[in-house]
Parts: structure tokens; sequence; C-alpha cells
């Protein structure tokens, strides 16, 4: 959904909340989703248009806040980890659940190489995800 | 093999700190997917309304809803024939959908 289609659902959304309701949402930051292995980075995701599509929901936010249409209450960030007990087991599932994200060969062997050197070696997925509540402005 | 998403349950966490009291809401979430934040909140909610546009991901929670107060529906927020139980909801959660 490109930027103009993100401001429309935001506009829905301004128009389903009763009064006093609040719109909630969660989506990657434009930090790319990386494995870690034993919880350091050994490298990011194939996610260009992943990153695009994050890049896209951060305009389309900030633009309806500029509208006038939300006003932000809070915010945080967390991270959201995936672990998979292997790195193929990641990929194939980054694969099917992904939609525009894949675990590149350089990755793989990179992950590999951190298993041979310790079997016990915990690999997972690291997303950054920021979560924001959204106070609808009453627009009369 | 086994995949295990967010197994600290940082997301249900933050989700808490941002709508801390959902008892009795009327919740719509959009983009639940295979409800894996649904079955973390829903049971604290007066009732939520899920939706997906891509019915293979909401497949396993149209077939099996956490108990009670959910109702999952393959559909996409910007549908035209978007049918709501509701017209207004207490909270609208966009997940991971924007």
């Amino acid at each position: 959904m490109p930027t103009e289609g993100m401001v429309h659902a935001l506009n829905r959304a301004h128009s389903l909340l009763a009064p006093g309701g609040r719109l909630v949402d969660l989506h990657p930051s434009v930090e790319t989703a990386r494995v870690e292995a034993d919880g350091v980075s050994i490298g990011n995701l194939d996610a260009e248009q992943a990153d695009r599509r994050h890049a896209a929901a951060e305009a389309a936010l900030a633009r309806a806040l500029d509208e006038g249409l939300f006003a932000v209450e809070g915010e945080r960030e967390f991270w959201f980890w995936t672990y998979g007990d292997s790195i193929e087991e990641l990929r194939d599932h980054v694969c099917a659940s992904w939609q525009r994200s894949r675990v590149g060969d350089p990755l793989i062997a990179r992950a590999r190489d951190a298993v041979r050197a310790d079997r016990g070696t915990v690999l997972r997925i690291a997303e950054h995800v920021r979560i924001t509540r959204l106070r609808p402005v009453d627009r009369r | 093999m086994t995949i295990r998403r967010d197994p600290e349950g940082l997301e249900v966490l933050a989700l808490d700190a941002m709508l801390p009291n959902l008892v009795g809401r009327r919740v719509l979430e959009v983009g639940c997917g295979d409800g894996r934040l649904t079955r973390r909140y829903a049971r604290r909610a007066g009732w939520v309304h899920a939706i997906d546009p891509d019915p293979s991901s909401i497949a396993a929670l149209v077939a099996d809803p956490p108990e009670g107060n959910v109702t999952a529906r393959a559909a996409g927020f910007l549908d035209d024939n978007l049918d709501l139980p509701e017209p207004v909801f207490d909270a609208i959660i966009f997940s991971w959908s924007l």
C-alpha cells in the first residue's frame, strides 16, 4: 500500500472511532531487520522493499499528524524476535511469511559459520518495532 | 522445526502500555494475520473484530478463534463493501498493516 493508500486508511480509522476511541499503530521502524547469533547481529536481511514500505508508513503517519487528523498520545519502541532452530528454518519462514524480505546467501553462510563454531548458538531475526497511540482530532 | 515469534511477549506488553484498559472495549484489529497478537489480548477486550486481506493468513484465526468474543474475517480495511459489525470502535489496532 503506497503512502496515499495508508493516508486513506488513517482517514477511515478516524471515521470509525467512537468518542474517546484511540488508534494504535504498530509497524517495523525503518531499521532493517537482521539476524542475530547469540544476540549479536551477523547481518541484515535483504529487505529493500520492506524498508520502502516502512518508510511509507512513517510518511503516512507524519502526514496524518501534519493535516491534523490525529495527535500522538504515546509512543514506544520494542524488539520483536523470531527464533528458529536453524538458519534454514528462519530462511524458509521469511520466504513463506514475509512478502518483501529474504535471508540472503551471504547471511546464511555467516549463520552456518556461527553455528559450526558453537552448536548451541541461538539464532533469531530481530525487528525493531514502533507502536504509537493516536488520538483522533475533531475536525469540525 | 519450530519457529517461535516473540516468545518474550514484548509486543503485547507494548500494546498493554498503549491501551491499558481494554475491558469491555470494542476493538477492530486490522491486519491480524493468523491472530498472533489477537490471541494475546482478546480475552481482556469486550469483543474483537479482526480482519486481514489475505485469506490464507487469517484462516487459522477464522477456524480457531479465541473463546467467545472474537470474530475474524478475510477483508481489506479499504474494501468498498467492508461490512463491520459496529459503526464505531473504542480502539482500532493497525497490526503491522500500514
